[in-house]
């Protein structure tokens, strides 16, 4: 069986009298270890599919299983549990917070772990696997984008989740800062992280094992890149 | 352990202490509504309260005061005397005397001193009930001279109204003159 199943999941938004389907019936699995990146034009989807992979926003029809888990068929703190334990987000403008240091970032995901747990030293190897070694105690302000962005992957593996999910984490980056940090991504996808990115950029699915291309919500083409490892 | 088991585990205890908590709440909740809707015992209108009393292991028995009556025909009994002794006997007439005496709820009680079934005139108190001197008819003091045991529990000594005005007991004679016994 797949890790993550996704079936026929629509999603439609609505503002005042206009309703705007965003997914239309989107089927795909993703085997454990993947690396998928989810490409199209803006509006396709892209974003929308991505929440409702990480349980963030609820589908209107369809189901998504990750791991043998319905996850819609869990309570909203079950899904905060699900995702604790087995996602990780990492975001274009990566949402760090201001006032903590590189470290505190990092650390902040284990202060919504239901028991005391000290991830620290955890913490440090993770800056110096990304090479952010001297950096921890740093504000954001004090960090250049392409560090920022290796702060909010560490966080995102502070929890060591199975899943990233990653939403055009090279956004707002340059090109060759970008590239840095796909090679990172290439490498947790080697240590057995299953990853699925949102991007622009076609130019990351040299990365990739399989390619999810939308349009106006719905699945264009899924093609198959490479053997994942 | 697997990141499943892990997070199968998390679920299990997070859905036992949610029960625990609805438990806890459910069992606040039925106590609130239990305070709210069975009102605290109703004080009699028109009675006098002192502070509550326990007589729990105490034997009162009755201290003869005399009967006054004033110009305006009420009887008069001191309420310090009642206080002091716990219980009073007033003759008022032979056949009507009166008694004054507290409930454990604090509440002054004046009634026609005659357990009517047997025509016993005296009484006592003895842990938290009033006992008939003749019969030993007990009625509960904690529970508005309620029949305990013995063989008048449904005649209580009759209550008759009262009004406390200057530190005295005021009973109107005319009440007690027309008082005829129940029974």
């Amino acid at each position: 069986m797949a890790y993550i199943q996704v079936e026929s999941v629509s999603k439609k938004y609505v503002k005042g009298n206009v309703e705007t389907r965003v997914l239309k019936d989107v089927s795909f699995q993703v085997g454990k270890g993947e690396f998928w990146i989810v490409a199209g034009p803006s509006g396709s989807g892209k974003s929308t599919l991505l929440s409702i992979l990480g349980s963030l926003n609820e589908p209107d029809s369809g189901r998504v299983l990750v791991d043998e888990l319905d996850l819609f068929s869990l309570s909203h703190d079950e899904r905060a549990l699900f995702r604790l334990n087995y996602l990780g987000f990492i975001f274009q403008n990566f949402h760090l917070l201001p006032y903590l240091t590189a470290l505190e970032n990092i650390l902040l995901p284990t202060l919504a772990y239901p028991h005391k747990i000290s991830k620290e030293k955890e913490a440090r190897e993770l800056l110096k696997m990304l090479g952010l070694e001297g950096k921890e105690g740093k504000y954001p302000k004090e960090l250049s984008g392409g560090e920022q962005e290796r702060v909010a992957i560490a966080r995102a593996l502070i929890m060591e989740p199975e899943i990233l999910l990653a939403d055009e984490p090279t956004g707002n980056l340059d090109s060759k800062t970008g590239e840095e940090v796909m090679k990172i991504f290439a490498e947790l996808n080697r240590r057995g992280k299953t990853i699925i990115m949102v991007t622009h950029n076609l130019d990351h699915l040299q990365y990739a094992t399989h390619a999810l291309f939308l349009k106006d919500g719905e699945v264009l083409e899924i093609k198959t890149l490479k053997e994942a490892n | 352990m697997g990141k499943k088991e892990e997070f199968l585990r998390q679920k299990n205890s997070m859905q036992k202490a949610l029960k625990i908590i609805i438990a806890v709440l459910g069992i606040i909740a039925v106590g609130l509504t239990v305070m709210l809707f069975i009102p605290a015992k109703k004080k009699k209108e028109g009675a006098y309260y002192a502070a509550e009393i326990n007589y729990s292991g105490q034997e009162i028995q009755m201290t003869d005061i005399p009967a006054v009556v004033n110009k305006e025909g009420k009887i008069e009994i001191p309420l310090e005397d009642v206080q002091k002794y716990g219980i009073v006997y007033v003759p008022y007439s032979p056949t009507k005397p009166l008694t004054a005496f507290f409930l454990n709820d604090g509440r002054l009680a004046v009634a026609v001193s005659i357990c009517e079934p047997c025509q016993g005139y005296r009484f006592k108190i003895q842990d938290n009930a009033l006992v008939c001197m003749t019969c030993g008819t007990r009625w509960s003091l904690l529970d508005d001279l309620k029949g305990i045991d013995g063989g008048c529990t449904a005649y209580p000594p009759d209550e008759i109204p009262y009004e406390v005005k200057d530190g005295k007991i005021l009973v109107d004679k005319n009440i007690v003159d027309a008082w005829q016994p129940r029974v």
